[in-house]
This record gives structure tokens, sequence and C-alpha cells, in this order.
């Protein structure tokens, strides 16, 4: 969709003059890629922005039915979204009527009137916003009709401010360096001057994320009345309606908005495989007893769960169901193994877990702990406690 | 919503008695104003002095109802963190100024974080143990004084005028003369009699009835028996140093009595007294005092003494005349809690290791608490079998915990048999299992 959106579709934009041409001025690698992100090298032609999104209803507006979204008026008037359409205008002097009555025409300024949008040649001024934007109807090009000796000043049939962003001719490369260049050039070959539309989304305009959820600007809501989140402060770029969820099951984007939040990952204690202290080492903040406290005390249990166990130092231990031990059971390396390695073959099956206490492989199970909880039960071993797991079916 | 909005017999109760003090009082401006006649323009006047609109009766019980419902907490709730929170936050802001004059003259009553503190370790031996007695007649300053004398701590010391080691060539003795003047002004009944009991009642010094000889009402003389001629003035220069540390009048363990005086506005001012000190149970005993009535702000003075009912109605007082103090309100719950929870195994446990091991908390809380070493060493030596139910064993173990939200599991319907499989007719499954959110099952 890149030549279709808004975003950035050729890294050559400066020297082609394409019919029309959409811009994001501020594109950004996504948060959350997928592998074919990678391999297809998309970050050289980036096609969207990152933005803070709230899912929910926004009581207030009541504007985010029916797929509709709120955009954060603060946000956008910083330059989120913001874009810009090419549209290359292209004049040809040579294919009108003047042909058959050998009327010649040049672009040459008016020397009765002047123009506000052109230049010195007749053609228009190409230029910064507000100095030179050419307002709708309003004269851009002056063309002189040798002839008759009419000048013709020609307005912009579009209905937006526009600037120009250059004027060139479209020529034919072998004809440079004729010596009548000048003359083809005035009166042959078409001119082309792209046109520059910049501006910030407007109510109307049309969003997407990645996952096909669509939808329509339909207010602009000004930043401090905006709801924020209670800790950081933090107010969404963009309101979506959850009811575009259930029936489209978007699940990927639940899981991108899920995953696009700070990973858990990095460097972990040797001997207990917890996250590691000390800003130098990339390590992670301390979750001490008083934040655990406070999850406690907002009844959060799988979110406590979650930071003390699933994100710190969750390990799946095999635990004998007939002694109870978590330290006996150890694994069979089958030997036949390295052989299949070499030859290119997937591996046997999954290795066998033989208990040394029991004397057995049957009745080996599973279960998720926390890696310091099997190290403790080799400490108390170390200190002759037998610390066994009574598992339940 | 039932008829009564679903709230409990006792608010219904207390809103029925608020409610009828309007009605009385309507019925008592009704009565006043047309005593005589019953003309309509008095009605009026009644009516807007004490009567109630439909509307307002309306909103007020609808406010009342629903502030009732907003207090209801739900299941899983972790009141146990949320009342420690709501205790302790508070008590940040109390300096930790520990002696702070209480507002009764001259009494030094320990306040703030450190009886805070006092209260939740379950300290056997406070600070400032203060007993409150109230009077069998509360308005005369004199009976208030003459009680006073009766508990406070009087040793023979204050109130002899001398005590003498007399030696003449036949016997030594020590003669004690009592300073009858003094006696009198503090209203003590303190006689020759009285104080040759308490002489020979006293645990350090070894008499007998024939040593001590009562002269008259105010001498009397101590003869101590000694064999050995060498030893006799020892002994006698020991009887002296000891003599006046001999309690006469009141209970050995109160040092001082204070008289506290109430002001009220359209009564007599009222008398209470203050002991510092403990034995409550003796004070109850004391003449003049109403036992009923007598409480102290020592724990285990109370449960000793009153009982477990009482000791947690004390811990609850305690913690929240302490916060008022301070200034601070905190909702009554937070504390009934703590009471509960320090008094529920029949004694007083406080929240320090030995009074966590007394509540009978699983091997592996109690070394995450303190003292790892002792209690999984002896966990292994008894054998122990950890159930991990409290919130520090999960935590552990990984396991979600057992409060909040995690006080539920969620069941799945699992299908049996090949019909399921084909999508041939509904699952036939002989146990009904409960599934989704609507079925809960509490852990084992």
């Amino acid at each position: 969709m890149a030549k279709q959106t808004m975003a950035f579709s050729l890294q050559a934009l400066r020297y082609r003059a394409d019919q029309k041409l959409y811009h994001l001025q501020t594109p950004q690698s996504p948060i959350v890629r997928t592998s074919a992100y990678k391999k297809y090298c998309m970050d050289e032609c980036p096609t969207g922005t990152n933005a803070i999104i709230g899912v929910f209803h926004h009581m207030k507006s009541r504007y985010d039915m029916e797929d509709a979204m709120i955009l954060n008026k603060s946000s956008v008037e910083s330059g989120m979204f913001h874009g810009q359409i090419y549209q290359t205008e292209t004049v040809d002097l040579s294919d009108q009527k003047s042909r058959s009555d050998g009327s010649r025409k040049y672009f040459r300024e008016s020397n009765i009137e002047s123009y506000r949008s052109i230049d010195s040649d007749g053609l228009p001024c190409v230029g910064q916003f507000s100095i030179h934007t050419i307002k709708p109807d309003e004269e851009y090009y002056s063309i002189y009709n040798e002839v008759n000796n009419e000048q013709h000043a020609v307005k912009q049939k579009g209905s937006e401010d526009v600037i120009v962003d250059y004027v060139t001719i479209d020529g034919k490369k072998h004809l440079q360096n004729h010596p009548q260049k000048h003359m083809f050039l005035l009166s042959g070959f078409p001119l082309l001057c792209p046109f520059c539309v910049a501006g910030n989304p407007v109510i109307g305009d049309k969003f997407s994320s990645r996952h096909g959820q669509k939808g329509v600007c339909s207010q602009l809501w000004p930043d401090i009345d905006m709801p924020f989140s209670e800790v950081t402060g933090m107010r969404p770029d963009l309101i979506i309606n959850p009811h575009a969820f259930p029936s489209r099951m978007a699940i990927g984007m639940l899981l991108e908005s899920i995953a696009a939040k700070v990973h858990s990952t990095g460097m972990v204690d040797q001997i207990t495989s917890q996250p590691i202290k000390g800003r130098k080492r990339g390590g992670g903040i301390c979750f001490g007893e008083i934040e655990r406290d406070s999850l406690l005390a907002h009844g959060a249990a799988y979110l406590l769960h979650n930071r003390l166990h699933t994100c710190s130092d969750y390990h799946i231990a095999a635990v004998c169901s007939t002694c109870g031990s978590i330290l006996t059971p150890s694994v069979i390396k089958p030997e036949k193994r390295v052989a299949r390695a070499v030859k290119g073959l997937p591996p046997v099956r999954a290795p066998k877990v033989f208990c040394h206490a029991s004397d057995t492989n049957k009745g080996m199970e599973t279960v998720a702990m926390p890696y310091v909880f099997k190290y403790l039960a080799a400490e108390l071993a170390a200190m002759s406690i037998k610390m066994t797991l009574q598992l339940s079916t | 919503m039932t008829l009564d909005g679903g709230c409990s017999a006792g608010f219904t109760n207390s809103l029925e008695q608020f409610l009828n003090k309007y009605v009385e009082a309507f019925r008592k401006t009704h009565e006043t104003f047309l005593l005589d006649d019953h003309s309509a323009w008095k009605e009026k006047i009644v009516q807007n002095i004490s009567g109630v609109t439909f509307r307002q009766l309306e909103v007020f019980l609808d406010t009342c109802i629903s502030r009732y419902h907003s207090k209801k907490i739900e299941v899983g709730t972790a009141i146990g963190i949320i009342g420690a929170q709501s205790i302790c936050e508070p008590a940040t802001h109390m300096t930790l100024k520990t002696f702070h004059f209480a507002g009764v003259a001259s009494m030094n009553i320990t306040l703030g974080v450190p009886r805070i503190k006092e209260i939740l370790d379950a300290v056997k031996k406070i600070r400032t143990p203060v007993i409150f007695a109230t009077l069998e007649c509360e308005t005369n300053v004199k009976f208030a004084r003459l009680v006073a004398s009766r508990i406070e701590k009087t040793n023979l010391g204050s109130v002899a005028e001398s005590i003498k080691i007399v030696m003449t060539t036949r016997s030594a003795s020590i003669v004690v003369t009592l300073d009858m003047a003094m006696i009198q002004d503090a209203h003590l009944c303190i006689d020759a009699n009285v104080v040759k009991e308490s002489i020979l009642q006293t645990r350090g010094i070894k008499l007998k009835q024939e040593h001590v000889k009562v002269l008259d009402v105010r001498k009397l003389e101590v003869v101590p028996e000694e064999a050995d001629r060498s030893r006799l003035h020892f002994r006698l220069h020991n009887l002296k140093r000891m003599l006046p540390n001999v309690i006469v009048r009141g209970i050995n363990t109160v040092q001082r009595v204070v008289i506290n005086e109430v002001k009220e506005e359209k009564e007599d001012n009222k008398y209470k007294l203050l002991a510092e000190g403990t034995r409550i149970l003796a004070v109850m005993g004391t003449e003049g005092i109403d036992g009923c009535k007598t409480t102290s702000n020592d724990v285990f003075e109370v449960q000793r003494t009153l009982g477990i009912e009482a000791a947690r109605n004390c811990i609850i007082g305690e913690i929240k005349s302490t916060m008022k103090s301070h200034g601070m309100s905190i909702d009554d719950q937070h504390m009934i809690f703590i009471g509960d929870v320090m008094t529920y195994m029949g004694e007083v446990l406080g929240f320090t290791r030995f009074g966590a091991k007394k509540m009978e908390k699983g091997v592996l809380a109690l070394a995450s608490f303190e003292m790892p070493a002792d209690h999984l060493f002896n966990g292994g030596v008894n054998g122990r079998v950890e159930s991990v139910r409290g919130v520090s064993e999960s935590i552990i173990l990984g396991l979600p915990i057992q409060i909040g939200t995690g006080m539920f599991k969620v069941r799945t319907k699992v299908s049996s048999g090949l019909g399921q499989l084909t999508g041939s007719g509904p699952p036939h499954s002989d146990v009904q299992l409960p599934y989704g959110p609507t079925g809960t099952t509490f852990p084992t």
C-alpha cells in the first residue's frame, strides 16, 4: 500500500515527477516487527508511524462509533501524521491547436501586470510556504502568443494552497545539445511542476493499522481533555473503539499492542537465573517486597505472578512423582543423537528423564517453578534437609 | 434487592433509631403547640419547625443505603495488606517523638510510633502502663484523694518521722516514729499496727511477730533476734536500710496516682484516677473504685485479668486512641481486623517471629520472615508438610497467589468419546462439571 497511502514510497522522490505521490513527513520504524519485515528491508521504505493507542469507548465525545477514531489534536498539530501530496502539473505548449495556424507560444512574464506567484521568466516561483504559496484560482504561469501578441496567465485549478516543489522540463536526452534547444524547451516540451500540498490530518481522513483496522478520523480532541493513565499521565494519540475487535478477531493487533510494551529480557544471574542488578550491565529494576505488597493490595494475583515468576526465572523442571524429588531426575542422553545430527536428520525423540532415587523413568512429571526453588532444594540437600514435592493430579 | 435494601439488621436498627428521634421531636412540638386547638396555620408552624418532608426522607435513605453498599468489599480483597497499609501510612506522618504530654497533668504516656510498635509487637512489659480507674463517687475531690492514697504506693520512709537505731546496755533495736501530721494531711489511715503488719509481710525482712512491738499509735520498736552479738550491728544496719522501703499502703506495683479532672459543661466536674503501674486486679478490688469501669492500656494486663476478648478490645481501643491523639482517623475495620488477628489463637500474639510461629504459619512463610536456617532445619527434623496456602509460599513455589484474582480457578468441560470428534450429537458425560467463570472452585 506504499504508493496508495501516506508512506515513504520512493527514495528518488526528488528526482521523479509522478502524477500523484503521497509522502509521510515522519515515517517511523515500527516497534513490533515480523520476520518478513527484516527480510524485505522494509526499514528503507517505512510505511507508517507508531502511535499510542487507547482502546476504549470515549464516553465524553461519543465520536468513536462504527470504526471512527478520535485523534489527539495536539499530537496532530505537533506534526504527527503530517504528510504531503505531490501532484505534477504538465504544461505542454506544443500540443495546442497552434501548430496548424502557426502561432508560437512561450513562457514570458507579462509586462502589463505582475502576478504574485509568477517569476520573471513566466514560470511559477519555486518555493517556501506562505511566501510563494499558490492559492486556488491564482495565476501561476503566463504564456505569450507571438502571433496574436496575447499575454495569457493561467490559473491554478485545484482547491487547495499549493507550493511548487521544482520546475523542470520533460525532455529527451539526445535533444539536449540541439542548438535550438531553447526554442524546443519553450514550445515543444512539456513542463513539469510538481505541486506539493502539505497538511495535517483533518476530520474525514482515513487511518488504518497493519491489521485491517481502518477508520475515519471523526474528531480532533484537545490534549488537555484526553483521558490519561494513572501513573505516568500519558495520553493516547488515537482512541479506537473496542467494538472493532471481537467480531473481527484481530488478534494480531492485540498481540502487537502487548509486545510493543517493554521487554523483560536481559542478562541473568548465573546461580539464580534471575535478572541482574545494575544499569551498566543492562540489569533490571528491583521489584522488591514493598512493590510486591502494593500489587497484593490491588489483588492483582496474575500480574504479580508474571513479574516474579514468568518474567524472572521461569523454569520447567522434571519432578519424580514417586519420590517427589526435584534433584534426582536427570536426563539420559541417547547415544545415537550425535550420529543422526551429523547426517542432518532430526533428533530421535524427546530425551528420557531418569530418577536415580526411585530407579525408574516412569512417572516423571514436568512442573513449572522458579529456578531459584530448585537451587533452594540443592542448598537444603547440602545441609542434609530433604525437600520433596507432593504432586496432585 | 430485598425489602430492607440489602442492609444488615444493625444498620437498619441504627437508621430507625436515628429517624425515631425526629419523630419524637415532631411529636413534642406538636403537643406543645396544638395543646388547645388544631388550626391549620398552627399545623404549618409545627411542620416548619420539626417536620420532615417525604422527599427529604427519600433522599436521606437513598444516600444512607448507597453509602452502605459502597462500603462493602468483594470476596478475595487483600484486607490484610490493605489494613497494614492503612495503619502504617498515617504512622509515617507521626513524629518519632516518644514522650508526649498526653494532656493529663504531668503524666508521661508513650504515644506515636513507639506506642504503635509496642501494641503490634504485643510487648509484655510496656514503657508506661496506666490504669484508668473510675471512682464510685465521681464528683468529690476528697473522696478521690482518699481512694488515691489507698492505691498509691506509700513506703514507710515517706511517712516515718524517724527510724533510729537505739542501743541500750541490754538491747539494741530500731525505733520507728510516724509523722502523724503528714499522715492526717494525706488522708492515709496508717498507724503503728498497720506498719507492723506491713513489715511482717515484707519479703526481704525475716522477722516474726515477737520481733516487732507496738509501743503506741505512732511508735514501734523492731528487735531483731540475733544470737551472735558480733553480727548484731550488721543486722541492725541492714534493717535500717530496708525499713524505709517497706510498703505500708497501696499496691506495690503502682508508682503514682494522678487525679484527673474532666471538665463537663452542664454537670459537675468529674474526677478520674490514673494509676501508673500494673496489677489492675488489685486496683479493681480497692474500696471506692468501681471495678466494672476500670481498665488499663496494658494489653497483657487486661488479658491476664479480664480475658482475651477484653484484650482484643483493648488493642483496638489503644490503636484508635494513639491515632486520634495525632489527629488521624482510620476506619475502624482495619483496627478491628488487627485485633482479631492478634487474638484469634486464644492469647495475644504479636507480629514478631515469636507470634508468627504461634500463629501456625507454614515453614516457608516463617523462613522467609526471620531466621530461615532455624525454621528450615526444624521443619526437616520434624518432617513438616507445607500446604501452600499463603502468599509467601505461593511466590516461592511460583504459583499464583490465592487472593484477589487468584482466588478462583476456571474449569473447562472436557468432552468424552468419538461422538464429539465427528460432531454427531451432543456429548454424553455422566459427570456434570461446572465450567466457565460461573463455576468456581476454591483451591484445596
